[in-house]
């Protein structure tokens, strides 16, 4: 019975030992602390950014892009307007009033008429010789007075002009009539001027010697089509343009060299007549003022050739380059002064030994220009900058909870596959910088850590920045991230290089963060 | 009763199979084996078919015959992982947290079996027979999650990494089984023991041929994210249809199958006998509310935004950095697109065998006691999926009490000291046998007020409990036979309970 007893109470214990609860734990978040090592490395990739030149390029305001010629290489230009203007202004030939008070020489019978001539001065432009004109729209008005009583016809007789293929011819009667002249072609006769036949019919009663008739005429021109003729030195207009250049201020000699830059300058000549630009002054902008470019492709300056096919017009078209070989100081001298601007002031005119011409009504003249910049040359230590937000001590806060610190961070490593296509030199750079700007540390401390990235080559590259150095940013309030670039072409200053339109740059980064904390010790 | 009734009432069968705390074996490598040696129990013969009950008759008592519950937890145990911290505080180690969640094996699982009812009783000549019955309801359910991933936060995913995961596994089944079962004494050597089970499907779900990757690339840090597998149901979208009516579901679906249980059990001396037994030899159709997911295998390339040109200095300024974020997940949503169909399907129950022996040292006439032993290998997919050794001893004090106790080592690496016990009081009797429940201590966490127990460390725990009225309490007896002939005699060509459960003669 003992024996059943104890094996009962036994197993009764070893029953009881089931419920045994050997501790209680309250998880609630509020009371809940992490305690012990964690070594974690996570790596996240960035992504990556390629840039052909091409592309890069039109990142800049208003600048213009294009290939060079029989080149793979490309060139940025900038395009400015220097004169631009129509044949209209100068076209403006005005109308002319006449007034005569016409005596009857003889009695003249009735049923009979007398004719008065005359020649008319028609005002036209200086220098310009009139061979035929077309007056596209105009106006006549005869007004005939005086005391004589006037019962016939006043017949006005323009020889030199005709309407529709037939002489142009006026008559009227007693009080004011207004004539609209449409189509109105003018041909010179070999005499300046316009000739004028006045005839008046005498009516039933006829004219007596001594009889005076008061006779006004108002010829209004509103539009001339086109005119033929001599036109030496009528001038078709000035321009007076600056061009700005603060885009190429950060240009510094000795940093960047352009090797062969230009001033385009373009015209279209709407003339039928060849005229000639002239540059009466070419300047730039210096510290102490405006400094002359002179040289042989400013004073010698071709003319521009005449349109042709007056009737349907096929305007001149005009080019003029301004480039290192014809300027002094040159082109490239200029841009590397960093001028605000550069100045050119001057004309278009016919030139004084010119031939005869045509000018039709809304003739265009312009002349435009671009500074056209070739990406050849060389570039020694050109730097490339800016700066990324970045406030350590926030992201650690907000992502790690507080739980961590800049001293659980063993290394964060920056990895970037760089692929250069260029034909330069790049050393990336990676700098702490704290809220006013100032730099208080590199990604890298040490003089060589930044590697090169070689033209024309792939490299990886690791930025690594270890807990070390991270505890010694933890003070200083780092604010922002700048990045620069800096580059450099092989041999520079010695080597001309060219960079192709489609070289490209591509970088792929990576992001490996290693921790190595012990939570809450 | 109201549709959304029904769909409630359908949930709670559903729960109470998993909560409920009851059953005499589940499914999946489930062998309490402090259980399986008390031989006055009828539940007994589940795991061991082969195996004869000591009993001319029983009637389990409706919902309570048979109870059994199994959990596995690899994945993470409270030992050594708190500490009482500062001010009231709990302190969550991180070392011991990683150590476990770092292993390959972290799975949480849980089996539930509920006899609804069954009964049993002796035929033959001389008895030699066994008839049973039984109705009972199961339900198992499975995670298994990558130590990778639970390791990632610890770990990271430095360049060069893989993170596998394929561990992943998920896995559920809920179905009844409809047995009917014949044990056979065939002389004095030889018993055996044949269950046919008429199987019920009610809810399937499992993820397969799953394989996953995470892999960092060293050079430049991508990502290449890698999958395929598929994930196949049934019964699933019916849970919460409130058209489905509740008759149908507990009776009527379509998903049915077959299985059989088998055993015999030789002496091959006078003390000594060994057994071989196949349980969940069979499979289930599924027909009914069917969906599979199948996913080829896919990968993902993430390297992080690719700007290109003129975008590449403006990319974070407007809406470019928000529209690639949209176009990558849209690309993600591509690549990983399932294919969905409506097959029918067919699973296989993860098949156990089970050899054992055992020894008698000591029999008395009032007393009982020997050693066994039993190795148990399941197989799943045709493949032996892991297998569970176990001795022990069981002392039984004739037909009023037996008790067990046994140690147990699974494949997976861990061990189990485990008890049992049955008591017959009159005809009533209760037993409750248990796996790792002794000299472990438990665990209370308490998660906004809420207090969970946990044992300390337990990768699993086997319950097991039940109560039945029996019949016959002495050892059955050749009606012919003299009372006081010679005992060998007297046992020729008789079946001799106490043998064929594994015991003396």
């Amino acid at each position: 019975m003992m024996k059943k007893n104890a094996i009962v109470i036994g197993f009764a214990s070893f029953l009881g030992l089931v419920g045994c609860v050997e501790e209680r734990f309250d998880l609630d978040p509020d009371g809940l602390l992490l305690s012990g090592p964690i070594s974690p490395t996570f790596s996240i990739p960035i992504g990556e950014v390629s840039v052909a030149v091409e592309d890069a390029l039109v990142w800049l305001d208003s600048a213009g892009i294009s290939s060079q010629a029989n080149a793979d290489g490309i060139e940025i230009y900038e395009s400015f307007e220097v004169l631009d203007t129509t044949a209209n202004a100068w076209m403006q030939i005005g109308g002319f009033a006449w007034s005569d008070n016409l005596v009857i020489p003889v009695d003249v019978p009735a049923g009979q008429s007398v004719s008065f001539p005359f020649a008319l001065d028609m005002p036209l432009p200086d220098g310009v010789t009139l061979d035929s004109m077309l007056v596209g729209l105009g106006s006549l008005a005869v007004v005939p007075g005086g005391d004589m009583p006037l019962d016939g016809l006043i017949h006005l007789d323009f020889p030199e002009f005709e309407q529709a293929g037939a002489p142009f011819n006026f008559a009227v009667g007693a009080g004011t009539e207004d004539q609209t002249l449409n189509n109105i072609r003018y041909t010179e006769d070999g005499t300046p001027g316009l000739s004028l036949i006045i005839t008046m019919d005498s009516g039933d009663s006829g004219f007596s010697a001594g009889d005076v008739i008061l006779l006004s005429l108002d010829f209004t021109i509103d539009q001339v089509d086109w005119i033929v003729g001599q036109m030496p030195g009528v001038s078709f207009g000035e321009f007076d343009h600056e061009l700005p250049m603060e885009a190429l201020d950060d240009l510094d000699p000795g940093v960047v060299h352009l090797a062969s830059p230009r001033l385009e300058l373009e015209a279209v000549n709407g003339l039928g007549l060849s005229i000639q630009p002239q540059i009466e002054s070419a300047t730039f902008a210096t510290v102490v003022g405006e400094a002359p470019i002179t040289g042989s492709q400013i004073s010698d300056i071709p003319s521009m050739p005449a349109a042709v096919n007056m009737a349907d017009l096929v305007p001149g078209f005009w080019s003029h380059t301004l480039s290192n070989e014809g300027t002094n100081p040159s082109i490239t001298e200029v841009i590397e002064s960093s001028p605000e601007y550069i100045r050119l002031s001057g004309s278009v005119a016919v030139p004084p030994a010119s031939g005869g011409g045509f000018v039709v009504r809304d003739a265009p003249v312009r002349l435009s220009g671009r500074i056209v910049l070739p990406l050849e040359g060389w570039v020694d230590n050109y730097v490339l900058r800016d700066t990324v937000a970045l406030n350590l001590a926030e992201i650690f806060e907000e992502n790690l909870e507080g739980r961590a610190s800049w001293a659980d961070v063993e290394s964060i490593t920056l990895r970037m596959l760089w692929q250069n296509d260029l034909p330069v030199d790049i050393r990336p750079v990676l700098a702490f910088q704290d809220s006013s700007g100032a730099v208080v540390s590199t990604w890298y401390d040490g003089a060589d850590a930044f590697a090169l990235v070689p033209s024309g080559g792939n490299q990886m590259l690791d930025l690594v920045i270890h807990r070390e150095e991270l505890a010694a940013l933890e003070p200083l309030d780092v604010r922002h991230l700048a990045w620069s670039a800096a580059m450099s072409t092989t041999n520079a200053p010695n080597d001309i290089v060219s960079v192709a339109a489609d070289a490209e740059l591509k970088v792929r980064m990576g992001l490996q963060i290693e921790l190595n904390a012990n939570l809450n010790e | 009763m109201g549709t959304g009734l029904v769909a409630s009432v359908r949930l709670l069968i559903v729960a109470l199979s998993l909560f409920s705390v009851a059953v005499t074996q589940p499914l999946q490598g489930q062998y309490i084996s402090s259980a399986s040696r008390l031989s006055y129990v009828p539940q007994h013969t589940d795991l061991m078919p082969g195996s004869r009950p000591k009993l001319k008759g029983w009637l389990g008592m409706t919902g309570l015959s048979g109870v059994a519950f199994r959990l596995d937890n690899s994945l993470l145990h409270p030992e050594g992982l708190f500490s009482p911290g500062p001010n009231g505080g709990t302190i969550l180690r991180l070392d011991p947290l990683i150590s476990q969640l770092s292993g390959p094996d972290n799975r949480i699982a849980v089996a539930n079996a509920l006899e609804l009812a069954s009964f049993g009783f002796s035929g033959g000549e001389n008895g030699e027979s066994i008839w049973s019955f039984r109705a009972r309801e199961r339900f198992e359910a499975e995670v298994n999650l990558p130590g990778d991933l639970l390791a990632f936060p610890f770990t990271g995913n430095p360049g060069g990494s893989t993170l596998d995961l394929s561990p992943f596994a998920l896995r559920g089944i809920h179905f009844r089984e409809y047995s009917v079962g014949w044990n056979r004494a065939w002389g004095d050597f030889l018993n055996t023991g044949v269950r046919l089970n008429y199987l019920y499907g009610m809810e399937y779900a499992e993820l397969m041929d799953f394989e996953a990757s995470w892999a960092t690339n060293p050079t430049d840090f991508s990502y290449s994210l890698s999958a395929t597998g598929a994930f196949r149901s049934s019964g699933l979208n019916a849970l919460s249809q409130v058209d489905d009516s509740l008759q149908h579901y507990l009776l009527f679906r379509d998903n049915r199958g077959l299985s059989v249980d088998l055993g015999a059990r030789l002496a091959i001396s006078e003390k000594a006998t060994v057994g071989l037994h196949v349980v969940d030899w069979g499979s289930i159709s599924w027909v009914e509310d069917l969906s599979t997911l199948s996913l080829e295998p896919t990968t993902f390339a993430y390297a992080g935004p690719s700007i290109a040109g003129e975008d590449a200095l403006s990319f974070f300024e407007g809406d470019s950095l928000s529209n690639w974020i949209d176009a990558e997940a849209n690309r993600l949503d591509s690549a990983f697109q399932p294919i969905s169909n409506d097959a029918a399907f067919e699973t296989v129950l993860p098949m156990r065998i089970i050899g054992e022996g055992a020894y008698e040292i000591r029999d008395t006439e009032s007393a009982l006691t020997s050693l066994h032993a039993a190795l148990v290998g399941r197989y799943a997919a045709r493949n032996l999926a892991d297998w569970q050794l176990s001795v022990g001893a069981v002392h039984e004090w004739k037909r009023k009490m037996g008790a067990s106790v046994n140690y147990t080592q699974f494949s997976t690496g861990y061990g189990s000291l485990g008890a049992g016990i049955s008591l017959n009081l009159g005809m009533f009797q209760w037993y409750l046998a248990a796996d790792n429940l002794l000299l472990m201590p438990w665990t209370e966490l308490v998660v906004n007020d809420n207090t969970i127990p946990l044992p300390n460390r337990a990768d699993v725990i086997n319950l097991q409990t039940g109560f039945n009225l029996v019949f016959g309490r002495k050892p059955l007896r050749h009606k012919d036979k003299p009372a006081d002939v010679e005992k060998t005699a007297k046992r020729k060509g008789i079946p001799c309970e106490d043998f064929m459960a594994g015991g003396s003669r």
